[in-house]
């Protein structure tokens, strides 16, 4: 049940995209999140979409695929598209029992469905271009100025990339207790919620028995390896910033400056086209 | 009991890059009373076919049969006709590696009611079923009311061992049933096996690494190999194909490649191969 | 001179929360209900251990589960403190709080369970871990991981995700991450217990190797009896003390002693056993098929 999340599973390729350094896709994930919130017009959603059309290409990771990972949120669009279109208050155009369709609730609903979609594509073609390792490696680093406000960076990144690794290691092992469970006569599919859940314990305990002494002996083992926390520690890679890193912190200032641009020119010289 | 397997195979995701074919073509008739050992290295499809044996896992194409009664069934299927499936395939047990790994419940007693509470059995009858389980584990009685979680690794193996066994099976599968456990664990549990295969002329399967073990305790072996069935007999026979079984990354019990080498034929154990030397010498 | 000098080294554990220390607990209730004179400070997981290993040896500790013997493999880079005794590693006291880094550096472990010990989502960058730990400089740190995976023989799955490879070739990246930090020593704690016949023979082949031409110390820790014969040296742990020490042969040799401590008799050894107690006369050290074979054609003629 949980072989089919391939939602941000790291897509390997070898583009410039995925060369850069994962601190500015960090930044560029910001930057892009921002954008999408202030554009309030056509024109600034053409310009986003073909600013992130180009990355896709870029990344040479297959549209088949990033459109693929959106199966997953579905739902959840519908959903937010659903309580816009019949709940929203304003010009009423149809009203039936509890629903009321208004002009304002249509926009904002379209506006809202595609702007839960942009977000999702791009936060994706971050973790489709970045592997766990580096993508933890740029966030100890990006979290490294906050040491001084005992900030537990280090700490973050390393529960980041030990949990993306045993990730794999416990769906086998979810697996592989369901089926020993299910050798001893077990039902997991009748019965009420109730009886469901009561079901799940066989499950759950030794689940949750075996991760503890996982995370015992893990911990042993970093002990042994003379793991004593962040102070002190090397990279075997050290991020750094290559030319085309620095190219693109100018070309995402500048994005964050155009997109702010137009949106202050729409709201004080021109009506059309803005929502 | 009979298991017949006609024409199975079985294809992990199928249609897709990764297609790996895990089973191909196999027919066997395994059970009836016979303590039999399942060969073969890692990646040749041992657990999958154990777990197409008690309905895990369902066959890409081909029949797996009880006593001629197919275990599955085509179409949307009624609860009742669900409920009588699972029921039947309980009369195949596996336990599979680790087995210690599935105990949940808060004592091991309840433990190993939990197989035949499945069952439908009533509250007397589950212990009844649990008590003769363990002790057919050799397990003592002052440790049913422990938790599971605090007894040593071997016994912890047992109890596991006997939750299947409450389940009074026909056909007692078992994955790897030693592994990790030390050289007296181990044949404690082997001993075991072997004493209620006998005593009760079920059907025991073992899959094993150990080609030492299964010479000692199986009477038919069958090795596969990428996927399919390479030897199938009784286990002198199977051990006799030496060369075979080493190109398969098999090879044979190190008694039984030294009496080849001294020119006195297969050994199966360490006795027989004395009294082989023995009579060599006094003649 | 001794490389690691154990000096009748106690310990007992102050919580109870791993295998070892389960049975460590069902004795503390055992014990329970002795009368009180007799449990002075609860139970010892080790009792007076004393061992001494030198510089290369090829060393083996064998024993039933729950014997200690993991116990006393932790002591080996300073995981564990003895309550007793005083354990030496390179000639530093385990105890000397300020060289706890040496010691992990001069001893490392591969324990038994590969998923559990591989920290990196990456081959190279798990290898990397105890160097960067170490905070060595990348460029060193880069030479080292890549030289540690060709003595291990893993070099073309440098990139590689950890959760593709198999059983032993996971344990052969655990080696290289011990092997990257230049120990002068390498403790397997029953690293082979969980792989198949092939996964068991890449390790011990790599290992031994490691033993031969780097001259690091081994000492490995098993229940498989096969992988001992070729052992410079051999202790046997039982309830928390050395019961039995002495090389291959010798050990063997103490016969049916062996059973008691829930040990078997390697096949050839056995057999050559069982020819001797029915009448026939044989050296009582064989323990390699070849030297049965040939004391075996020595009588025909």
């Amino acid at each position: 049940m949980f072989k089919d999340i391939t939602i941000g599973q790291y897509y390997p390729e070898n583009s410039i995209v995925h060369r850069l350094d994962p601190r500015v896709k960090l930044f560029g994930v910001v930057v892009y999140v921002a954008a999408v919130f202030i554009i309030n017009n056509l024109i600034g959603f053409i310009f986003l979409t073909a600013a992130i059309v180009t990355l896709i290409a870029l990344s040479k990771v297959p549209l088949k695929h990033i459109l693929k990972g959106l199966r997953f949120v579905w739902f959840l669009v519908i959903l937010a598209v659903f309580f816009n279109l019949f709940f929203s208050d304003g010009t009423i155009i149809w009203r039936w029992w509890i629903f009321r369709m208004s002009y304002e609730g249509i926009y904002r609903a379209i506006f809202f469905a595609l702007r839960l979609i942009y977000v999702i594509v791009g936060a994706s073609l971050l973790t489709y271009t970045t592997t766990p390792t580096t993508l933890t490696n740029g966030l100890e680093k990006v979290f490294k100025p906050l040491d001084v406000i005992h900030f537990p960076g280090h700490e973050i990144a390393m529960m980041m990339s030990i949990a993306l690794r045993f990730i794999p290691i416990l769906t086998e092992e979810i697996n592989k207790i369901t089926k020993a469970q299910l050798a001893r006569g077990a039902d997991f599919d009748t019965g009420g919620i109730i009886l469901k859940a009561k079901g799940m314990i066989p499950i759950m305990v030794p689940l949750f028995v075996s991760a503890f002494r996982r995370a015992t002996e893990l911990a042993t083992a970093m002990e042994a390896r003379c793991y004593a926390g962040g102070t002190n520690r090397t990279k075997m890679f050290p991020l750094k910033y290559e030319t085309r890193d620095k190219v693109a912190y100018i070309l995402l200032f500048l994005y964050l400056l155009v997109t702010i641009g137009l949106r202050i020119l729409m709201e004080h010289f021109l009506t059309w086209g803005s929502i | 009991m009979i298991i017949r397997l006609e024409n199975v195979n079985y294809i992990y995701n199928p249609g897709t890059a990764e297609e790996v074919t895990a089973i191909s073509g196999v027919n066997l008739e395994l059970g009836g009373d016979s303590f039999t050992a399942i060969i073969g290295s890692t990646g040749s499809g041992k657990s999958t076919l154990i777990q197409m044996l008690n309905g895990l896992l369902e066959p890409s194409s081909g029949s797996i049969t009880y006593d001629g009664v197919p275990i599955y069934k085509e179409g949307k299927l009624t609860k009742e006709e669900k409920k009588a499936l699972r029921t039947l395939r309980c009369r195949v047990g596996l336990v599979f590696q680790y087995p210690e790994y599935q105990l949940f419940e808060e004592n091991v007693l309840k433990d190993v009611c939990y197989g035949p509470k499945n069952l439908g059995f009533s509250k007397e009858e589950q212990e009844e079923k649990a008590r003769t389980a363990l002790s057919a584990v050799g397990l003592s009685e002052s440790l049913y009311d422990k938790s599971p979680f605090e007894i040593s690794g071997g016994e912890k193996r047992r109890v596991a061992i006997a939750g299947v066994l409450a389940m009074e099976p026909e056909v007692l599968i078992l994955d790897e049933p030693t592994a990790g456990l030390d050289p007296l664990g181990k044949s404690q549990i082997l001993e075991l096996l072997k004493k209620y295969q006998q005593e009760r002329h079920v059907t025991v399967i073992l899959v094993s690494h150990s080609m030492e073990e299964v010479a000692q305790y199986a009477d038919r072996v069958i090795a596969l190999h990428k996927a399919k069935v390479v030897l199938d007999g009784s286990t002198r026979e199977v051990f006799s194909h030496q060369q075979e079984l080493e190109k398969i990354g098999l090879g044979v019990p190190e008694v039984c490649a030294f009496t080849q080498s001294i020119g006195l034929g297969d050994t199966l154990t360490v006795e027989e191969a004395a009294e082989k030397i023995l009579q060599m010498y006094k003649l | 001179m001794s490389f690691i000098k154990a000096d009748k080294i106690s310990y007992s554990y102050p919580v109870i929360d791993d295998t070892d220390e389960f049975d460590s607990k069902k004795k503390k209730e055992e014990e329970a209900e002795q009368p009180e004179s007799k449990k002075s400070r609860g139970e010892n997981a080790l009792k007076e251990v004393s061992m001494e290993v030198r510089q290369g040896q090829f060393l083996c500790i064998l024993g039933r589960n729950g014997s200690g013997k993991s116990t006393f493999a932790k002591h080996l880079n300073a995981l564990l403190m003895p309550s007793e005794g005083t354990l030496w590693v390179d000639d530093i006291d385990t105890k000397a709080e300020d060289q706890v880094w040496t010691i992990r550096k001069t001893v490392g472990m591969v324990f038994q369970n590969p998923d559990n010990q591989i920290i990196g989502s990456v081959v190279d960058e798990d290898v990397a871990f105890g160097l960067e730990n170490l905070g060595v400089p990348s460029e060193e740190i880069q030479k080292e991981v890549a030289s540690a995976l060709e003595g291990v023989g893993m070099s073309e799955f440098a990139k590689h995700s950890p959760n593709k490879l198999s059983g032993g070739q996971k344990q052969r990246v655990a080696v290289a991450g011990v092997l990257a930090m230049r120990p002068k020593c390498i403790v397997l704690d029953e690293s082979t217990a969980m792989l198949d016949p092939r996964g068991r023979k890449e390790v011990m082949e790599t290992v031994k190797k490691l033993n031969k031409e780097l001259g690091i110390t081994i000492i490995s820790i098993t229940h498989f009896m096969e992988e001992t014969l070729d052992a410079d040296y051999i202790y046997v742990m039982h309830k928390g003390a050395v019961a039995l020490q002495g090389t291959p042969k010798e050990i063997f040799s103490r016969g049916t002693e062996l059973y008691a401590l829930g040990l078997w008799f390697p096949q050839i050894y056995h057999l050559a056993y069982i020819l001797r107690e029915k009448g026939m006369e044989l050296p009582d050290d064989i323990i390699h098929a070849a030297e049965l074979k040939e004391a075996l054609e020595q009588k025909k003629k």
